[in-house]
């Protein structure tokens, strides 16, 4: 089991939230952070495949990995707001604590 | 059960998972008859640093989205980083190990930069390399973040497995197997050696975790004499026996020379960068936090003199360029365990200090050999000439080969100049005048370089390519930092004091 040793900064919602309660805690700017790094890795693949042909194929690994990256970006901000480690104004007002 | 675990190592996670990612995706395409069988070793090395770049995003600990770049540039100091131990206290984190990995993560998107070139100039189409330096660089980041012994050895042989492949990359070239069989030989026995260190302890303790053996060790002399001790300093022996044959050090250093120059010059980059960082953290932590004791300080000081003699004296003879580098490598580790060895928080801050600059200067120095060795660039005369048809380049090699030798007040210096200061701060006076003395007897080779550079006539005909556009950025990063490190170095040296305090305390 995980021992956190730093004290958290902003109200607890959930010392150890789920994987569920993570993402449905997602909100727009977390959404926005995984379409942003999608999406900038989008143009990366497509331009890697170029000099041999495999732009497609290249393009939708690289928006793979970035959706995967983004994704966890977004899973990390969330998860900390509901562990008190980053500022969570939106999720006290919504569980009330 | 693992309530937060899986949340802290994102980096790693998402790392396999690309990995895992590129490998199907090479072995899908490459053998694709629609696409024409392509060679993709600089599309998926273009895709393998988008996955190392991507990881730097590690915000979990911070206040506030995008902390960590603030935290590596200015406020280091002022950062509140979250510690924590994951995985029944398997794994840590601190502030040492987050910069520790951040810096990590940096030297390899700039190993897989050097390489976008190096493989379509070697019409080598590995791209299962790219896979490697990924796999090596996951198990390095746990083994800066390991805290027990199970962990930490795992972690080891992750990295090496990785590590014996990829030297024998160019299979049609007898030295390149000669050095992937050595390595693999050697850097099994050590690995052995090392596992019977740690399970020594083990069976007489009863303990692997290391903050459990600090607690045990704190006031317990370590003797090769007491019957329970003896068990306890042999297995101690061992795992650091284990350590110095990976690190290069004097006498465990005989491997190196074959390994770095019959490896193909990308693996040796890699082999002279990365390894130090993490295995030099994990010594930190297992030596200095688990089994402090003076004991050790004694075979330290050893191989740090010998390891600064021996790449002082054996490079002068040297003639070819890899093996004068895996010498003067050899050196600076012995430079770096000056530090190591004082055992105290200003040592650990200098040996910190000393890790990144000798990083960067190996780096550029490796961009160099890279952007020359179209020209088969293999003899130190082979670059005879090159002030006159390629001055900056010229300039930029000079600059870092006057680093190395540590003249001030370039970053190389600023790097010796603490080490040696700690030196003296802890009573280790021989050290610091030993250390004084191989660097004015490691200068002769260092600016033998500059000499054939700049007055020399080159033996054979030789055309200079333009280098390319990445390896140039490289260099300039580089050498700016080797350059300009000393006109505002307090931000680095908060960074790595936060570091050695998060360690000690």
């Amino acid at each position: 089991m995980g021992i956190l040793l730093d004290e958290p900064k902003f109200p607890v919602i959930e010392r150890a939230p789920s994987a569920a309660t993570t993402i449905s805690n997602f909100n727009l700017t977390d959404w926005l952070r995984v379409t942003a790094v999608t999406s900038a890795s989008i143009p990366v693949g497509y331009l890697a495949g170029g000099s041999v042909n495999i732009r497609g194929p290249s393009m939708y690994t690289a928006g793979l990995i970035g959706l995967m990256g983004g994704f966890m970006y977004a899973y990390q901000c969330s998860a900390g707001r509901l562990m008190g480690m980053f500022p969570n104004d939106d999720e006290v007002a919504r569980y009330k604590r | 059960m693992f309530e937060h675990d899986f949340l802290a190592p994102f980096p790693e996670i998402f790392l396999i998972n690309a990995t895992i990612i590129l490998l199907i995706y090479e072995v899908v395409l490459s053998t694709s008859k629609k696409y024409d069988y392509p060679p993709l070793v600089r599309n998926v090395s273009w895709l393998g640093l988008l996955s190392v770049v991507r990881l730097g995003g590690r915000v979990w600990e911070n206040e506030e989205p995008y902390r960590y770049l603030i935290t590596i540039l200015l406020l280091a100091a002022n950062a509140p980083l979250t510690v924590a131990n994951l995985f029944y206290n398997n794994l840590i984190i601190n502030n040492f190990t987050y910069f520790c990995q951040i810096f990590l993560l940096l030297n390899t998107a700039s190993t897989i930069v050097m390489c976008l070139d190096y493989f379509k100039e070697e019409s080598l189409n590995a791209f299962e390399s790219i896979v490697l330096i990924l796999l090596f660089t996951r198990s390095m980041l746990l083994m800066i973040s390991a805290y027990d012994l199970i962990a930490m050895y795992l972690a080891i042989e992750l990295q090496s497995l990785c590590f014996y492949v990829i030297p024998a990359l160019k299979r049609d070239f007898e030295f390149s197997t000669e050095a992937g069989l050595k390595y693999f030989i050697l850097g099994a026995f050590s690995s052995g050696i090392l596992l019977f260190g740690c399970s020594m302890i083990y069976g007489f303790i009863g303990v692997t975790n290391f903050e459990e053996l600090a607690k045990i060790f704190i006031g317990y002399k370590i003797t090769l004499f007491g019957a329970q001790s003896s068990g306890i300093f042999m297995g101690i022996l061992f795992i650091a026996v284990g350590f110095l044959f990976k690190i290069t050090t004097v006498p465990f250093h005989m491997w190196a020379l074959d390994v770095y120059e019959g490896s193909p010059t990308l693996v040796t980059t890699f082999f002279s960068i990365a390894p130090k960082i993490s295995i030099l953290a994990n010594m930190v932590r297992v030596f200095i936090y688990s089994f402090y004791d003076p004991t050790w300080q004694q075979l330290f000081f050893f191989c740090s003199i010998a390891s600064m003699i021996l790449g002082a004296l054996a490079a002068m003879a040297q003639n070819k360029v890899k093996r004068l580098l895996a010498y003067s490598s050899i050196g600076h580790v012995g430079y770096l365990f000056i530090g190591f060895s004082c055992g105290t928080i200003e040592g650990i801050q200098s040996l910190l200090i000393g890790v990144f600059i000798y990083v960067l200067m190996t780096i550029n120095v490796f961009a160099i050999v890279l952007a020359l060795r179209q020209n088969c660039f293999k003899y130190i005369a082979d670059l005879g000439a090159l002030a006159k048809t390629n001055p900056i380049l010229t300039i930029t090699l000079s600059i870092t080969m006057f680093s190395y030798a540590g003249i001030p007040p370039l970053a190389g210096f600023c790097s010796k100049f603490y080490l040696f200061f700690v030196a003296l701060g802890c009573g280790a006076y021989l050290l610091a005048l030993i250390g004084v003395v191989t660097i004015f007897i490691s200068c002769f080779y260092y600016i033998r370089f500059v000499k054939i550079m700049y007055f020399d006539t080159p033996k054979t005909w030789i055309l200079y390519k333009p280098m390319d556009r990445e390896k140039s950025l490289l260099l300039a990063i580089t050498l700016f930092f080797i350059t300009f490190f000393f006109l505002y170095p307090s931000p680095f040296f908060l960074i790595t004091h936060q570091m050695a305090l998060s360690l000690c305390l």
